[in-house]
Order: C-alpha cells, then structure tokens, then sequence
C-alpha cells in the first residue's frame, strides 16, 4: 500500500493508492494517526488512487472523523471513485463526512475561514 | 477455483493476501467487468475477515473458497470448519445515527448482503456460505458513474 502525504498551505493531504482492506487497512489507519498525532488539524484524504475500501478501511475513518471532532480539526475527503463512494453510501457515511470532487476544492474549503 | 488455508499458525492476514491473490487471477482469466470484480473482492474481503473475528478459540478456521463464473453471474460457495456461526443472522447496523454513536460493527455483512443478488447460509458439517454475485448490465455501472463527481457535503 502506498499513502502519499504532503502539506499545502497548512492541510496535511494523505492519498493512498490501491484498495483498502483487510490486508492494507492497518497501514492507512498508521499513516492517519501517524498525521494527527504530528499536529494535523486540517487533513485531507485523497481517494483518486483508491481502487475501492472494504469495511475494514471504513472503521479507520470512522475513527478518524470521530477523534478529529474531539480535536476541533477538520477532514475532508475528495476523490471517489464510484467504487469507494458506493461503499460509503451503503454504509451510511456519507452524511457523516465532507466529501468534494476534487483535491482542488477540497483544499479551497479546507484553507478557507472555517 | 478451491482454495485451502496454509497451515495451522498462519496469520488471518497472509490467508486473507493469500486468497486475494487467487481471486484476482480468476478476474483476469475471466476479464471481469470492473464493477464485478470490485464487488467480488469487497465481498470476500468481508466474509474472510469476519472469519477471523468468529473462528473461535483455535483462531481462522480451514475455509475453501469456490468461484464459479456462469455468463451473466459468478456463484460464490465460501465454506469453513468453525463453530456454527450464521453472520446473515447478525443485526443490522446503525446507518443513520450521528458520528457520535456510529460503530464499525456489523458494516462488512452488511455491505455484502449489498453488493451480492443473493446470499444464503447453512450448517453443513460446516458453515456454508452460498452468494451469486451478477455480472453486466444488473450492475447500474452506468447509473452509479453519473453520480461519481457530485458531492456529498454533510
């Protein structure tokens, strides 16, 4: 599993690449935590690479979202694939996260006024 | 395409690679449709590691997976030799709830009785997992990509 990660203007951005599962989960939920225990407070996860996420990477971004709201940080996610989306809306998640089309308008949102 | 778990002490995770490895040698042999093969991996990935948390005191059961791709559907048979566990018989979960009080539980089944036409369980010295997976038109890829971009803002 690769998870590319950078900063721009402020936003940690994290962008795995290939599919999210049992198998690779654990080091999506690494790099994750890794961000936010370095001070991250305005994440942005890039699924343009993503080729789809079972259950398994779901619950790391159940976590993620519920740690960041006790943080007061912000995460939005950007750049799903029809697979990654429906396994989102079959789930029920997407009411739970900001999702934007592109990387673009999420680091807009992201570096806006809160 | 039978499939046995390696030897007693392998860890979940090397049996769950390993079996992914398989299934994408059975996509590529019968050029699945992206949308299938997809489903098909979220699906096993699913009820593999849900074998991992129900296997019981001795860890991951023995578990055969058998794929049969027919023109239209794949017929899925996942049978493993753990104690009597019937997953389809676990309670839905909370997909409406806030984040607050949202848990992982229960999502994986949930996804596959989603992703899948049909699925049925029985005890048969051993649990037997029986799933048909469609293939093609029945998939909506068309539909779901014309909602890929839009946005799903909280």
């Amino acid at each position: 599993m690769q998870i590319q990660q950078a900063t721009r203007d402020g936003v940690t951005v994290l962008a795995p690449a290939g599919r999210i599962d049992t198998t690779t989960s654990p080091a999506v939920e690494d790099a994750v935590r890794g961000a936010v225990d370095a001070g991250a407070r305005a994440l942005l996860v890039d699924f343009t690479e993503v080729e789809y996420i079972s259950s398994a990477g779901l619950r790391v971004f159940l976590v993620l979202a519920k740690r960041m709201r006790d943080l007061g940080g912000r995460v939005v996610l950007c750049g799903m694939g029809q697979p990654v989306r429906q396994v989102f809306q079959l789930a029920g998640f997407l009411p739970l996260f900001t999702i934007d089309p592109t990387r673009e308008a999420a680091l807009d949102r992201l570096t806006a006024a809160p | 395409m039978p499939l046995r778990r390696p030897p007693p002490g392998t860890p979940a995770a090397a049996t769950v690679a390993r079996v992914t490895a398989a299934i994408d040698a059975f996509c590529a042999r019968e050029r699945m449709p992206a949308t299938a093969a997809w489903r098909l991996r979220v699906a096993l990935d699913e009820l593999l590691a849900n074998l991992g948390s129900h296997g019981g005191p001795a860890g991951l059961p023995s578990v055969e997976v058998s794929l049969c791709r027919e023109s239209d559907h794949i017929d899925i048979l996942v049978t493993d030799d753990g104690p009597p566990f019937d997953p389809l018989g676990s309670p839905p979960p909370d997909l409406t709830s806030p984040l607050e009080a949202r848990q992982p539980g229960g999502l994986g089944i949930h996804l596959v009785k989603a992703l899948v036409e049909d699925i049925r369980y029985e005890w048969r010295d051993g649990n037997r997992l029986t799933l048909r997976l469609r293939i093609g038109a029945a998939d909506g890829t068309a539909d779901e990509d014309a909602h890929a971009d839009s946005t799903g803002d909280a």
